[in-house]
């Protein structure tokens, strides 16, 4: 093990020691538990709950980097599987009122695609299960009128034809054009691992989107990028830790001088 | 009826309406309904419940959401806006490694 990567693993067992049993973790939405970081801490398939994770560290990376015009999807695995059910409705639909242009159950997804015609984003990424074990990223280029796929394990040639098919007329539907498919730069899952495509697929997107190939991850250090990825949520969490406490000491000095001054 | 009287009814009124129930959709991933009829002031937690009993699963395994995000605890059909025959996802844990 190199010296990185040895004082890595010594940074995640301080952090481990500092963190509390349970709770939210800090400046993420309200339902994203420090109990469901466990599984970046070994050898285990993520949940779409990690997902989640990974993709709000992705819009704080973003943000950061001052990159602007990102849609990211929300709820990991949901906006895919949504995608094809608005895609049958649309084939199969008698009432006008069912319709995917009408239907107030596909609003959200119809808005994202109104932000992508309109230009109001130029990008939406998403990771999608459809198979429930194996986790792909997606990529929307509307100024390219390209998709990208990202599959750890293969090529779009090898991708889900209901997915291709739902994804070929949703950007149609919305802005005119006919997309084309195409992969998106992403680590290969080594033979043998059968672990690591949701972290894969969350880095091709976060590679991609920073516009620095650079950053996916090395095939051979895979272990270490999980832990990695766990300390760079956990940072987030700390430093925002830090801020409420600090706050709250200045508001009880605060509170004592005025107290005293009466 | 006085003019009197027809405003101090008007308030009753929109109480009633503003409770009166509606149906809602909830829709799995694989495209399966069950229809619930739920009063605007009910928490959907209490849906929430009565869907995973019907499905038979933990109520705690499964995601609800409206309009694409994740429902809380305490919202209720009034508090997210909701209209008669609205429809909610529901989506089981997900996770993935391998084919």
């Amino acid at each position: 093990m190199e010296d990185g990567d040895r004082r890595m693993v010594e940074e995640v067992g301080v952090a481990l020691k500092k963190l509390p049993w349970c709770g939210g973790i800090s400046s993420f939405p309200k339902h994203m538990e420090i109990t469901d970081l466990w599984r970046f801490l070994g050898p285990r398939w993520l949940s779409n709950e990690n997902e989640d994770v990974l993709m709000h560290l992705l819009r704080y990376e973003l943000d950061s980097a001052g990159c602007t015009g990102v849609e990211l999807a929300n709820e990991s695995g949901l906006f895919a599987k949504k995608l094809i059910q608005a895609y049958h409705t649309h084939k199969t639909a008698t009432d006008q009122a069912d319709t995917y242009a009408y239907s107030r159950g596909f609003q959200w997804i119809r808005k994202i695609g109104h932000a992508l015609a309109m230009h109001k984003c130029r990008h939406l990424a998403a990771l999608a299960n459809l198979t429930e074990n194996h986790w792909i990223a997606i990529l929307v280029d509307v100024d390219k009128h390209t998709i990208r796929y990202g599959d750890s394990m293969g090529s779009w040639c090898n991708m889900d034809a209901e997915l291709k098919a739902a994804l070929r007329w949703w950007t149609q539907f919305h802005t005119g054009y006919d997309f084309t498919i195409t992969d998106l730069p992403i680590t290969e899952q080594p033979a043998g691992d059968g672990y690591p495509c949701g972290l894969l697929s969350w880095n091709a997107l976060e590679a991609y989107l920073l516009g620095n190939p650079d950053l996916l991850v090395d095939k051979r250090k895979l272990m270490i990028e999980r832990f990695c990825a766990f300390l760079r949520v956990i940072n987030i969490h700390n430093d925002q830790v830090s801020i409420s406490s600090v706050i709250l000491l200045k508001v009880a000095h605060l509170t004592s001088v005025i107290s005293n001054h009466q | 009826m006085s003019e009197e009287d027809q405003h101090s009814t008007q308030p009753e009124i929109k109480d009633e309406d503003a409770n009166a129930p509606i149906n809602v959709k909830v829709v799995s991933s694989t495209g399966d309904e069950v229809f619930f009829k739920i009063k605007r002031s009910t928490k959907l937690s209490k849906l929430q419940g009565a869907y995973a009993a019907k499905v038979g699963k933990d109520v705690g395994s499964i995601r609800f959401l409206y309009d694409g995000s994740r429902i809380s605890e305490t919202d209720t059909p009034a508090s997210l806006d909701m209209e008669d025959n609205d429809t909610i996802d529901v989506m089981v844990e997900q996770v993935g490694g391998c084919h």
